[in-house]
């Protein structure tokens, strides 16, 4: 029997499906590169900014400020955070951008608390969220637990 | 008899690749080009006639030193699967591969060997050498498929740049014997044809070219252990973080795949493990946070395997 919650997995991962398919992301690229390929599919500018200043954000991992009028974006990580981990943090927001809701009005910010843990989501808050971690983990596939051809020839 | 114990150091050595590889082989598609590449080198290597006698194998092919074309052919496409195994993308396959570049190679040595060496008289180990002391045609077969081989070796020892790093010196040592064995050959070849033979310039080819081979081999079984160095050195990772989850109860990501290679779960793991710590702000402590830094180097190691 399929349940609601299979039915929104499913989505969740049709979305996230077109989300990289949308951006051309591949293995063995670098962040930057993901980062780059964001910007021409969606044709956009946009920044990645390391912040200092992160005493008052409490369980915020990042947020993302998009002008879709100048069609550019910043996305704001914690510059204390190992590279991995603030990187994880942007490409979620990478994922909201590549989203087919991503101006549906979803939070734009990444918790350190799961979604699944988090009773304030409206329906499509939670879904939004949860297409987000799924992309950010693709591309965190894609960025370092792809097979490397040296590891892989002989 | 020195000629002999090269060649079949170099054939003991490209077996055991087979052998030892063909578990590999089997299960990762990708694994077969480099197999493949060894099994092409072995027959190439027994085509010499030091394992099976040379009039035997050259009999089958009408006992006119054809086996010499197919020798050279074999060598050469060898080589450039060689190359292919260092260089292609993880998805290529056997099939996938540029094969017109070995196909254009070979067909170019085929006509001009049976044009340019119309009689070749009987089997003979030395039948190229023997013929270019007074053919012109042996003489430009014997540099063209020298210069075809040593073109090749160029290019392996190129492709020899993404290789793991202890893997590459091997396989560049491998490449730069390979390469001057073929350039000493056909400078013994014109002495011979033009001027006057010269004792030291024969000798060189042997050594040069086989001892190339074993180098390649070594390079080989070194890339194989550094690897399975690496894929261990990942599982012991998770191993080591697992217990860190369950003790600050944090689960991983739910949505991974169901086949999720170690890397990936390790990946998830990590991240779950941060965020736990930044949600209930308790910090890792030391050693936690140096087993996240060993993990992130792990992760994002290129194709040094940062501590290989």
């Amino acid at each position: 029997m399929v349940t609601e919650a299979d039915e929104m997995l499913a989505r969740v991962q049709a979305r996230a499906d077109r989300a990289i398919q949308r951006a051309g992301l591949a293995a063995g690229m670098t962040f930057d590169q993901v980062v780059h390929a964001v910007e021409q599919a969606l044709e956009i500018r946009l920044r990645i900014v390391p912040e200092t200043d992160t005493a008052g954000w409490g369980t915020l991992t990042g947020f993302l400020t998009y002008f879709a009028d100048r069609r550019e974006g910043s996305i704001h990580v914690r510059a204390s955070d190992a590279a991995i981990y603030s990187q994880f943090a942007a490409s979620h927001e990478l994922g909201h951008l590549l989203d087919d809701a991503h101006c549906s009005g979803a939070l734009h910010e990444r918790s350190s608390v799961s979604p699944h843990d988090n009773p304030l989501l409206t329906t499509p808050e939670y879904e939004a969220e949860l297409v987000a971690e799924h992309i950010a983990h693709r591309i965190a596939r894609l960025l370092y637990t792809s097979p490397r051809v040296a590891e892989s020839s002989w | 008899m020195v000629t002999v114990l090269l060649i079949d150091a170099a054939l003991a050595g490209l077996l055991l690749v087979v052998v030892l590889r063909a578990r590999v082989a089997w299960r990762q598609p990708r694994a077969r080009i480099a197999w493949l590449a060894a099994l092409i080198g072995c027959i190439a290597l027994l085509t010499q006639g030091t394992v099976i006698p040379l009039e035997i194998l050259d009999g089958f092919l009408g006992g006119t030193n054809v086996l010499k074309l197919v020798q050279n052919v074999l060598t050469m496409v060898a080589l450039w699967l060689g190359i292919q195994a260092g260089t292609a993308p993880v998805s290529a396959r056997i099939r996938t591969l540029r094969w017109w570049f070995p196909g254009l190679l070979g067909a170019l040595f085929a006509v001009v060997f049976f044009v340019a060496l119309p009689e070749r008289g009987t089997s003979s180990f030395r039948f190229l050498e023997d013929a270019a002391m007074t053919s012109t045609g042996a003489w430009a077969y014997g540099v063209l498929h020298m210069a075809g081989i040593a073109l090749v070796g160029l290019l392996l020892f190129r492709s020899a740049r993404g290789s793991l790093p202890k893997t590459r010196v091997f396989f560049r040592v491998g490449a730069v014997g390979i390469v001057l064995g073929c350039l000493s050959e056909i400078l013994d070849l014109t002495l011979s044809r033009f001027f006057e033979p010269d004792a030291l310039v024969s000798a060189l080819f042997d050594p040069l070219f086989y001892l190339g081979v074993v180098s390649f081999v070594i390079g080989i079984f070194v890339a194989s252990r550094t690897t399975t160095r690496i894929r261990r050195r990942g599982d012991e990772l998770l191993a080591r973080l697992e217990p860190v989850a369950r003790e600050r109860g944090v689960d991983s990501f739910p949505g991974l795949p169901a086949d999720a290679v170690a890397d990936t779960r390790l990946h998830a793991l990590r991240v779950a493990v941060e965020d736990d710590a930044i949600a209930t702000s308790t910090p890792l402590s030391p050693p936690q946070r140096a087993l996240l830094d060993d993990i992130d180097a792990h992760l994002t190691r290129r194709t040094t395997g940062v501590h290989p």
